[in-house]
């Protein structure tokens, strides 16, 4: 088979790879290879035609083919290899250097040997499978982000009357664009007791347009036998379980699920990188690397994203410490470590370990709702107030030197807890 | 925190009957933490406005669709009507991003542009 010896590998050219890409080759790395599996690069914000991207990073509100242009173009002018519609089908580290197996038609299989790696490959959507939905199997259940492919991209209609599964924000923003290319989307169905998106999104997607959005409920079965004709919802209690007497028949041609994303990692698994089960992705240190030398990871693959301004600032601190790895072979030091552990009302925290005492955001996600908090890390190393607080909005803290300044000696641990004032 | 707060003040001519009163009304704002809350909330309230983003239809290109965008927010009683006219209308390479597709659509003040290159 092929080899290719570089000096860093890119696998998944979305904003994280491009924005971790783009920094490292900025920050000296001469060959920066990029494997993408698609035949074009920039990832899944081709599809996102919508605007809301770009506030923070540029100061502007962008479409996502507009935000991800501006990479596209960087990573071109600055020359990074592309390999398209090449698949990674194996990665591994072996004798401090990093191998992986890709193949594409045109080549065969290509082994690629590099000093260090930026795992970049995003997430991927929950299926009907995976959340065992009963009834038929029939056409017309499609993930909300396929059939956002298929209506932006493709320019195929996926159905005339909707009904849509979870209140992500890819179920609301689809919820918008279906009504306005002529569908009639009869509800959003959400089994929590709040959305799932960004309020921005409820607003603008489904209020604006009427169109209702069922908390607390379910479908609890499919009907329908070559195409879904329709599907059965129920109410659910705090156990989410459908509640008898609450069953009521919607009738419909095609179901949108936005259930939730996962983030990829068989790669990772593969590698034999530790995963945080929790965030979903690699347990990675304030410079994104995770527990093998050489080997970083950014972006949704790490833990999904709500706002592709953070994934770009998270991959550039990947593209600068892969750098950084690559020029000075600047091997890991093993000092004690501060673990951040999630605690009150913190579902989890990213990243999972503090190696040095340096600037760092934190990345973190409440578990439940909640309303004048206060968010603490640690017993008195850092106190921010927040008047709402969402499972769907992530929160960043700026972690600070002058924050460093007060921790004990020897500290090992740091507990973020999310309490409210009054409690 | 900041927590932009004050009144609103707009001025509303009745045209109900030939006396035209000149009269104004006065809104309270609050809890909104930049300069730019209140100018919204006072949108919502008098003229509610979106930006509308959307595909239009391609000819002799190797992609089906060009995603486009308005340049400026639009009212929203006009956003079906926008839709309605873009699905008659085909683009053709070569497009550049921020290229005007349609200028001054229906009225609205504002443009139809392209959001990324179409090249082939």
């Amino acid at each position: 088979m092929k080899q290719k010896k570089t000096e860093l590998i890119v696998i998944g050219s979305g904003p994280a790879g491009l924005a971790a890409g783009i920094k490292a080759k900025e920050s000296g790395v001469n060959d920066v290879v990029i494997i993408e599996r698609a035949e074009r690069i920039g990832g899944l914000l081709h599809q996102c035609i919508h605007n809301g991207f770009g506030l923070h990073y540029f100061g502007k509100d962008l479409t996502g083919p507009e935000f991800i242009h501006y990479f596209i173009k960087k990573a071109s002018d600055l020359k990074l290899e592309m390999n398209l519609n090449t698949m990674v089908t194996s990665l591994s580290h072996e004798n401090e250097m990093q191998r992986v197996i890709a193949q594409n038609s045109q080549e065969g299989v290509i082994e690629f040997i590099s000093k260090a790696i930026i795992l970049s490959m995003g997430c991927r959507e929950r299926t009907r499978g995976a959340i065992h939905i009963p009834g038929t199997r029939p056409a017309g259940i499609f993930t909300a982000g396929t059939a956002q492919r298929f209506i932006n991209v493709e320019g195929f209609i996926v159905g005339k009357e909707i009904l849509i599964l979870g209140s992500g924000d890819i179920g609301m923003i689809m919820a918008r664009r279906m009504t306005l290319e002529g569908a009639q989307v009869k509800a959003v169905v959400e089994i929590l007791p709040y959305c799932g998106g960004l309020v921005r999104n409820e607003i603008q997607c489904l209020r604006d347009f009427g169109i209702p959005l069922l908390l607390n409920h379910t479908v609890v079965e499919i009907h329908g036998r070559n195409r879904i004709e329709g599907v059965t919802i129920a109410k659910v209690d705090k156990d989410f379980q459908p509640i008898p007497g609450t069953f009521q028949q919607i009738k419909c041609d095609t179901l949108l699920l936005s259930v939730g994303l996962i983030p990829e990692n068989e790669l990772s698994r593969m590698a034999g990188i530790e995963l945080d089960p929790i965030s979903g992705g690699p347990v990675v240190d304030e410079s994104m690397q995770t527990n093998i030398d050489g080997i970083f990871a950014c972006g949704n693959v790490v833990h999904v994203h709500d706002l592709v301004d953070n994934v770009c600032l998270e991959s550039e601190i990947a593209g600068i410490s892969a750098a950084k790895y690559v020029l000075e072979r600047e091997k890991r030091i093993e000092i004690p470590s501060i673990k951040l552990i999630a605690g009150d009302n913190v579902r989890y925290v990213v990243p999972q370990k503090i190696t040095k005492q340096k600037e760092v955001t934190l990345y973190l996600r409440v578990k439940k709702p909640d309303k004048n908090v206060i968010l603490r890390v640690g017993d008195d190393v850092y106190e921010k107030k927040l008047f709402y607080v969402r499972p769907s909005e992530m929160i960043a803290v700026n972690f600070r030197l002058e924050h460093f300044m007060k921790l004990k000696n020897g500290t090992k641990e740091l507990k973020v807890n999310v309490k409210n004032f009054t409690s | 925190m900041k927590n932009e707060e004050g009144k609103i003040e707009k001025e509303i001519t009745c045209i109900v009957c030939p006396s035209n009163c000149s009269g104004s009304i006065s809104v309270n704002f609050q809890g909104y933490e930049c300069s730019k809350g209140f100018k919204f909330a006072l949108s919502e309230l008098t003229q509610p406005r979106r930006i509308l983003t959307t595909t239009i239809l391609t000819e002799k290109s190797k992609h089906s669709l060009l995603p486009i965008r308005t340049s400026k927010e639009i009212t929203k009683e006009k956003i079906m009507e926008v839709m309605h006219l873009l699905k008659s209308k085909k683009v053709k390479p070569p497009i550049k991003i921020g290229d005007v597709i349609i200028s001054n659509m229906l009225g609205t003040g504002a443009d139809i542009i392209a959001c990324t290159d179409l090249l082939e």
